[in-house]
């Protein structure tokens, strides 16, 4: 079946309700993208050149519901839903479905500088922030978000503003009946400034099959600094098809972590686009799979300024019949002199049944380049495992000890402190089952 | 003292479906130092692998009763709690696992299988602090990775740490004088004569006599093709040191 025309069919038939119930700085955007969605003829499937674990066409063919009406599901936020990061940050929004939902206290806790609002009131505030577009509309998954966009979350740091503390996004789905949200967030980090940004995905009670399908646009002005932490704890009835785009202007800095924790089907694709020289860019990503799972990361960046270094370190950890992806595609241009690009896939196969699929790609048009790649996928270390053991340490808890080592270093990349323990924590939690409690989560919480 | 803490009857052992071990018997009583010998590819080391629950070996025939409990039916981790304890020839590097949380975990894993409150992390660190002192491990390997850097010398006294801490009835040295410098040797060994109790007992498995200078032998058994050919008193292993393992070979082959 091709998915793609039951969407196309879907907009030509609805257009005038998606635009009348979203603001002009959006609907201006929907005809590129039906017209790069018409051009593609279908969506890539498993077994496409970038889709060796996954298909696109399978994750958006079945018969979701999309509000594009806009009716107001209730989302009474502190009964409905609590984190599982509380008190990381006083700064938090909800995202219902794609709506957009202030929680208690936003407005007071915001500094002079920085704003967080609904995505369609910042395009109807500020249009011309929404002409440019970071994320590529030849991208399937940037193009369907581009045409069912209503809402999100925008979030500003004005020049020179140094946000230590992070702004929080948790996103959950809330409906009665399987339901597809085209999610926007659009960050914007000016000049100097520094902002640090949490995303959560998370599931919610009712439990139907959710289709989140979402962008995430972001930009770094000169010597701007985003630490971006991408966390998925959903539910294995959610999809999830996700671009990240960001935009780094001279000197800036990104620091994205993406982890996932728990899900159904997922496909991350982080997009970083140079715009000035001496940028720093630091990808890290963990995944634990588990069931039937499949999760898929793909990172593609070229190099077209002089002088910007880039790291990417993607760990996952596979257990049950789970199966994992990872593709990386560094280019470094002609021209890109003093590139520094380093890229690692490491994984650990838990199970039999396991399967992860890596390809790490480095291609140099460019002499004055230092870059590396590699990848390795392996089993837990026996004579460590016996080792353990033989010091009385339960093998379950000895597994479960390695594979936390094994993913510590891109915990280390978190630099907020808290935030790092609550991860900490929460991978901790993942490994041990739901039943128990974790001490830390309890130290952090006094 | 009639109590015995380990026997071994006519055990057989091996890897991948070859015999290594080819009828092991072996008595242990509290208190005693027993030195195990014998040349390379002899079953040393299988013999300590089997003993401590090492899953790469197969047991084929025989027991071992450890005061009273099925040793060979016990997990790794049970056979740690009931009190054995292998120093290993090869220390493990564990990148990542720091020595703190190792120990941690490995103390009350202890604690909860005798049904005991987990240590409180006051009560920890003076453990960890008395313990270090008995081989003079250096307060900043405890911060590091299990064993990730350290010199050979610092891995056999880290071995003998964690045997401290974890006060065993039954410890077996394997090979702990290979990459040992003298000085080095001697704090090993200190520490091995501190821990010696007339409760415990140690299976010092070794190539060459000089350790024994240092841990005295009760008793020395000389291992070879999978058996032990031959046992005697400390006077043993002077005589190896003399004469070599030509003898013993030749007495056993020409059998």
């Amino acid at each position: 079946m091709n998915a793609l025309n039951q969407y196309i069919e879907l907009f030509e038939s609805q257009q005038a309700t998606i635009d009348a119930n979203a603001p002009e700085a959006l609907n201006a955007r929907r005809q590129a993208a039906l017209e790069a969605l018409k051009q593609l003829k279908k969506l890539p499937e498993k077994g496409d050149e970038g889709f060796e674990m996954i298909s696109l066409n399978d994750m958006f063919a079945p018969d979701y519901g999309l509000n594009i009406s806009r009716v107001h599901f209730p989302a009474d936020a502190q009964k409905a839903f609590t984190c599982d990061i509380p008190n990381v940050s006083r700064m938090s929004v909800l995202m219902v479905n794609d709506a957009f939902v202030a929680l208690p206290g936003l407005e007071n806790n915001l500094p002079d500088g920085v704003e967080v609002m609904s995505l369609a009131k910042a395009a109807t505030l500020y249009p011309e922030l929404f002409k440019d577009s970071i994320a590529p509309v030849s991208n399937p998954v940037v193009a369907l978000n581009y045409l069912f966009v209503q809402d999100g979350v925008f979030i500003r740091v004005a020049k020179g503003v140094r946000l230590e503390k992070p702004v929080q996004v948790l996103s959950i789905f809330n409906a009665s009946a399987p339901m597809m949200a085209a999610r926007r967030i659009k960050i914007v980090v000016e000049d100097d400034a520094k902002a640090s940004i949490l995303l959560c995905d998370h599931p919610r009670v009712n439990d139907f099959d959710y289709l989140n399908c979402r962008v995430i646009e972001a930009e770094t002005g000169r010597n701007a600094s985003l630490e971006l932490y991408d966390l998925e704890e959903s539910t294995p009835r959610t999809r999830r098809a996700s671009v990240t785009a960001v935009a780094q202007h001279h000197g800036s800095n990104l620091n994205l972590v993406s982890l996932f924790l728990n899900g159904g089907m997922t496909r991350n694709e982080y997009l970083p686009v140079y715009r000035g020289e001496q940028c720093t860019t630091r990808l890290g990503g963990m995944v634990i799979g588990g069931g039937a799972q499949i999760i898929d990361n793909a990172v593609f960046l070229t190099h077209d300024h002089p002088h910007c270094t880039s790291e990417q370190l993607f760990k996952y950890a596979l257990f049950d019949s789970s199966q994992g992806a990872f593709e990386g595609k560094v280019t470094v241009a002609e021209g890109a002199a003093y590139t520094n690009a380093h890229q690692s896939n490491r994984n650990l196969l838990a199970s039999e049944n396991a399967r992860m699929h890596s390809q790490p790609q480095l291609i140099i048009y460019c002499d004055e380049v230092k870059a590396a790649h590699g990848s390795a996928t392996g089993q837990l270390d026996e004579k460590a495992l016996f080792y353990m053991r033989s010091r009385g340490i339960p093998e379950a808890e000895a597994r479960m000890m390695l594979i936390n080592a094994f993913m510590n270093d891109v915990l280390e990349g978190i630099e907020h402190e808290a935030l790092r323990e609550r991860l900490r924590c929460l991978v901790d939690k993942r490994l041990r089952g739901s039943e128990s409690t974790c001490q830390s989560c309890a130290a952090l919480e006094k | 003292m009639d109590e015995i803490l380990l026997k071994v009857d006519d055990l057989h052992a091996g890897i991948e479906g070859k015999e290594i071990l080819r009828g092991i018997n072996l008595t242990i009583r509290p208190g005693e130092v027993h030195a195990i010998m014998g040349p390379n590819g002899s079953g040393k080391s299988t013999l300590s692998g089997v003993l401590a629950g090492n899953p790469h070996y197969t047991v084929t025939r025989g027991s071992a009763d450890f005061h009273g409990l099925d040793l060979l039916s016990l997990s790794p981790e049970d056979r740690s709690h009931e009190g054995l304890f292998l120093s290993f020839q090869y220390p493990v590097e564990i990148p990542g696992v720091s020595m703190v949380n190792f120990m941690r975990a490995a103390i009350n894993a202890k604690r909860k299988y005798f049904d005991e409150q987990p240590l409180s992390a006051g009560d920890f660190l003076k453990l960890m602090r008395q313990k270090r002192a008995i081989v003079e491990l250096d307060n900043k390997l405890a911060s590091r990775s299990v064993n990730e850097g350290f010199s050979g010398g610092e891995k056999k006294r880290n071995e003998i740490f964690q045997m401290a801490v974890l006060e065993p009835r039954l410890s077996i040295l394997d090979e702990t004088d290979s990459g040992l410098d003298i000085d080095a040797l001697r704090i090993v060994a200190s520490g091995v004569n501190k821990l010696k109790t007339d409760r415990n007992a140690t299976i010092v498995i070794t190539h060459y006599q000089r350790l024994l200078d240092y841990i005295k032998p009760d008793f020395v058994h000389i291992l070879y093709k999978g058996r032990i050919v031959h046992s005697g008193g400390p006077e043993l292993a002077l005589e190896l040191e003399e004469k070599g393992y030509d003898w013993i070979k030749e007495q056993v082959d020409n059998q």
